[in-house]
């Protein structure tokens, strides 16, 4: 019996699945049966198919019972990207002189017009990646979206123009109309969006704050979660806003996946090149749900949580976020992905950029723990219920907290310098990521915050007296256990960026000060600086 | 040739072309109130419901494609009648077509499908 066999991606999210598309042509009751949780956009593709096939100067095969598996079985597929493997599998299984045809190695991505056409469809580069991370070798896509597919190293990417031409390049025969274009690999698109996007702000620009700068510092090279609280007008969102300007570029992987969510969130025009840039984001508070976390009629479309991968996405103000919400934040502060379900649907986005999260000590904003400096009017109720959703279980995933006070006159006793221009910090911070790089390298992750903890404690563990010093502050109740995993990750960012070898007491007094929001010796952040 | 004289033109070359297959012709058109049975075969120990469809050409489809869901269920209710009035049990009972296209010039294509639906 005459079986084909051609393969396809289908997306949940950004997350895509490949698809085996089996097609069987027998004797039987003529008809075109799609059997494997196709949605509406597919099955309607039968009509295209035929239809599109006949005009291309093949016959499909009107005497039999086409029978189109789609497997995995009990995964649901979306999209009319389909219509190609289809087509192709049809045409292959009923045409001996295609019985040969080898598609083991190939994707087909494309939807077709009734005249054989090949029509640009959405989110082909989160497929061309999927294809390739399942040793996938050659995409064909529509011929418009060569550009978008040839972002993706390592991949041949056939850029086609009708049903016609993929037959022929399938079976070797000579192509009609134009030939194909062939698209260059990645490289030549990675520097096109480059360092023109470090927007004008600069470290350099705010004087003082040298403690949170440091927070700062250590936040952006191992990927941890920030938390700036502060009176009104102290420079929180100032500072998170530099953010962006100590991180270094991203990374191809990085930049593929920061690209990949851009694209389903429709926001670039994704066939000008790679992102190479670390996001930033910063929506209100009044932000929706599914604004932020992702969600929408139709598709479910990626939210600012997921577009801030690999970035810093800000939430100013964030008590005033609604409780929901930040409850809902949790998930992706802990796995560095959202995962939205909705009935039959799942979908889930990478999430994995570093919150800074900033708060008043009260509602109007003018609180200070300094009786002289406080001019806040908030009843105390106000202030304590304000409080309340500050502490819990958000800040418990919250690596570093840092209290930002407004400026005051300089010491006299330090010496008076510049404040340190970003690209300064950017390369220490740099420099830090490679030594994680070194040391992480064939894991899954890439940063200090993002180890997993038993791995951690196993093959990079403290120092024993630095060990025992954590467990001090646990059994002394000044931290929790996901909080001791959390000093320990710190431990080893503060000894990335001070080039020690393995974190000790002094790395973990460091990490100690900057999870509980205690401020630090001076020395160290001097010490940083020289 | 009419339509009427097409049809019986197709069921002959199609009663020929099954008997040299091995199956025994029983019945021919044969007709109740529910319609009509075009060939009545036995294949070994199975009787052989057969619907034959006859066209000049496929520009306006298939004969196959004539052959639908409500066309078999049809064939299946004519089955058990032409059974109970014959007083026939048979354990295994088939639903065949035979497609037959008869160009005007050129060779005669007969396409035997055995057991549709």
């Amino acid at each position: 019996m005459p079986i084909a066999t051609t393969r396809t991606v289908t997306l949940q999210g950004a997350v895509g699945h490949l698809v085996q598309v089996q097609v069987d042509v027998a004797q039987g009751m003529v008809g075109t049966h799609l059997v494997g949780r196709a949605d509406a956009a597919i099955s309607e593709g039968r009509d295209r198919c035929r239809t599109a096939v006949s005009n291309s100067g093949f016959t499909w095969p009107a005497t039999r019972r086409v029978t189109v598996l789609l497997s995995p079985a009990d995964l649901p597929k979306r999209g009319s990207h389909f219509d190609l493997a289809i087509a192709v599998g049809v045409v292959c299984a009923s045409h001996e002189r295609l019985a040969s045809v080898v598609t083991d190695d190939a994707v087909f991505l494309g939807e077709l017009t009734l005249d054989g056409r090949l029509r640009s469809i959405s989110g082909v580069l989160p497929m061309v990646m999927t294809a390739r991370s399942r040793g996938i070798s050659r995409v064909f896509v529509p011929e418009t979206q060569v550009a978008e597919a040839a972002l993706v190293p390592d991949v041949t990417v056939l850029g086609v123009r009708s049903f016609a031409q993929v037959i022929a390049l399938l079976a070797g025969w000579e192509v009609p109309e134009s030939p194909p274009i062939e698209a260059a690999s990645a490289s030549s698109f990675l520097q096109w969006r480059g360092e023109g996007r470090l927007v004008d702000v600069d470290l350099a620009d705010l004087r003082g704050m040298e403690d949170a700068k440091f927070a700062l510092e250590v936040a952006a090279a191992g990927g941890h979660h920030l938390m700036l609280s502060g009176p009104k007008g102290a420079g929180k969102t100032s500072l998170a806003e530099r953010m962006p300007t100590i991180l270094p570029d991203l990374s191809v992987e990085e930049a593929l996946e920061v690209t990949a969510v851009r694209s389903l969130a429709g926001s670039i025009d994704v066939s000008e090149g790679l992102v190479t840039r670390p996001p930033f984001f910063a929506p209100h508070h009044s932000a929706t749900r599914a604004g932020l976390l992702g969600g929408g009629t139709g598709r479910v479309r990626p939210g600012e949580l997921s577009r801030a991968h690999c970035g810093v996405l800000l939430l100013d103000e964030f008590p005033l976020f609604q409780a929901d919400i930040l409850e809902a934040l949790r998930q992706p502060l802990e796995s560095g992905e959202v995962t939205i379900s909705r009935g039959e649907e799942t979908a889930t986005f990478p999430a994995r950029g570093m919150f800074v999260l900033a708060c008043n000590p009260c509602p109007c904003g003018n609180y200070s723990a300094d009786a002289r400096l406080s001019r806040c009017d908030c009843p105390e109720t106000q202030r304590r219920r304000y409080r309340s959703r500050i502490s819990g279980p958000i800040a418990d995933r919250i690596d570093i907290v840092r209290h930002v006070e407004a400026i005051r006159r300089p010491r006299v006793d330090l010496p008076f310098d510049l404040p340190e221009p970003s690209d300064v910090v950017r390369a220490r911070v740099l420099a830090a990521r490679e030594r994680q790089a070194e040391r992480f390298r064939g894991a899954s992750w890439r940063l200090n915050a993002h180890a997993p903890g038993p791995v951690l404690a196993e093959r990079w563990p403290l120092t024993a007296e630095a060990a025992a010093m954590v467990d001090d502050a646990v059994y002394g109740g000044e931290l929790t256990q996901r909080g001791a995993v959390r000093v320990h990750r710190l431990a080893w960012t503060v000894a990335d960026l001070s080039r020690v070898g393995r974190p000790g007491v002094a790395e973990v007094d460091v990490a100690l000060a900057l999870r509980s929001g205690r401020p630090l010796a001076t020395q160290v952040w001097t010490r940083q600086a020289g | 040739m009419t339509a009427q004289a097409l049809g019986a033109y197709g069921e002959d070359l199609a009663a020929r072309y099954l008997r040299r297959r091995g199956m025994a012709l029983l019945d021919r058109n044969w007709r109740c109130e529910l319609g009509e049975i075009d060939l009545v075969l036995r294949d070994a120990r199975t009787l052989v419901v057969c619907e034959v469809k006859t066209r000049r050409s496929i520009a306006r489809g298939t004969p196959h494609e004539a052959v639908g869901p409500a066309k078999l269920a049809r064939l299946r209710r004519l089955a058990a009648r032409w059974m109970l009035e014959h007083d026939v049990h048979a354990s295994h009972v088939r639903l065949d077509l035979v497609a037959v296209v008869a160009p005007h010039r050129g060779a005669v294509e007969i396409d035997h499908v055995v057991g549709i639906g």
